[in-house]
């Protein structure tokens, strides 16, 4: 587990930068979200922006680092999302889908932070506070249970209905089941390769070899 | 304190804001992921100027000015001899710890290996 708090200097002044419970962590990754948006539109002002909102997030004081070389500022940003990088070794959080779905017409920003709220407070029905004091990684745990609960009480409604099965012309069923999501799939299993199959003879270093160097 | 001097310009040395230097980043992200070896890159710093100056002399003034605190427009004047402009790119890349500068626009997602342009930044997350 990393560190629950770290040391840094700012202008001079040490500061203590504590690792970030669930509901600052989900603030702090949707302004990693908006960061990368900025980054993909080349705009340096929402990229700047973005940066110092999440050091102020972090240590929890504004205006500490205004006017401090780039250097320290991001040296700093590195070192704190260090701190709040995920440790975990959950399927959930290891399939990492980044593709960007479509939005939808109930969307509005920050909808992704009261997501994960909600979900948790609807199985558990812990306060807001309570859920927000959580470690990230215990909240993902949670999370994964209950998305697991509800995907297998899915398969098992699903597997009951006629949908599932389709028959062929001879009347034969093609039970089809409910999609799992990626990382509810199976994990591909490790392929040993055949000494006979790698490839033979002398490996020459090609590296720093241009066009011109070659015969023709 | 280092001093650049241009011309009849002289410039104390003040390290880039934060907004100048990811200004920077977008700036040199290209020319860094032309080359194909990230390590060359940071060994000699020559290389990159190479690039910027015979691609686009424009960029190579943008970043100047970004480096020198000034309008870009104020650094195209005559009677500077190329050797000069040469000397004050390298050394505020130097002062301004370029390596450095190549390195975080890589972890920020500004400039993106090969390899990641390819398969997206799934991989990057490891």
């Amino acid at each position: 587990m990393p560190p629950s708090s770290i040391r840094v200097t700012i202008n001079g002044r040490e500061v203590l930068v504590p690792r970030a419970r669930f509901g600052v962590f989900l603030e702090l990754e949707q302004t990693l979200t908006d960061m990368r948006d900025g980054v993909r539109a080349k705009d340096s002002g929402k990229v700047v922006g973005c940066i110092i909102e999440y050091i102020d997030i972090s240590i929890n004081e504004e205006y500490l680092i205004d006017g401090r070389p780039w250097i320290e500022v991001l040296s700093l940003f590195t070192e704190v999302r260090a701190l709040n990088a995920l440790f975990s070794d959950i399927p959930l959080l290891r399939s990492g889908s980044h593709k960007k779905k479509d939005p939808v017409s109930w969307d509005y920003p920050d909808r992704a932070i009261v997501v994960w709220t909600h979900l948790i407070a609807l199985h558990y029905g812990w306060s807001l506070s309570e859920i927000r004091s959580l470690w990230p990684e215990e909240a993902a745990a949670f999370v994964q249970e209950i998305l697991t609960e509800e995907q297998l009480s899915k398969e098992w409604e699903h597997s009951l209905s006629p949908v599932a099965h389709p028959r062929d012309k001879k009347g034969k069923d093609l039970y089809q089941s409910l999609p799992r999501p990626v990382w509810m799939t199976r994990i591909p299993r490790k392929q040993k390769m055949l000494r006979a199959g790698m490839p033979k003879g002398t490996i020459i270093d090609l590296s720093g070899v241009t066009v011109d160097d070659l015969d023709d | 304190m280092t001093e650049i001097t241009l011309g009849d310009m002289k410039f104390e040395f003040v390290p880039m804001n934060t907004h100048e230097a990811i200004e920077a980043m977008f700036v040199l992200a290209p020319y860094v992921e032309k080359v194909a070896e990230r390590s060359k890159i940071l060994e000699k710093l020559s290389i990159l100027m190479d690039q910027i100056h015979e691609t686009n002399p424009l960029d190579f003034f943008r970043l100047m000015a970004y480096m020198l605190h000034i309008d870009a427009k104020e650094l195209i004047v005559k009677g500077i001899e190329g050797i000069e402009w040469y000397t004050a790119f390298a050394t505020l890349l130097a002062e301004n710890q370029a390596p450095a500068l190549i390195d975080l626009a890589y972890v920020l997602g500004i400039a993106r290996s090969p390899w990641e342009k390819d398969y997206g930044p799934a991989l990057r997350s490891g």
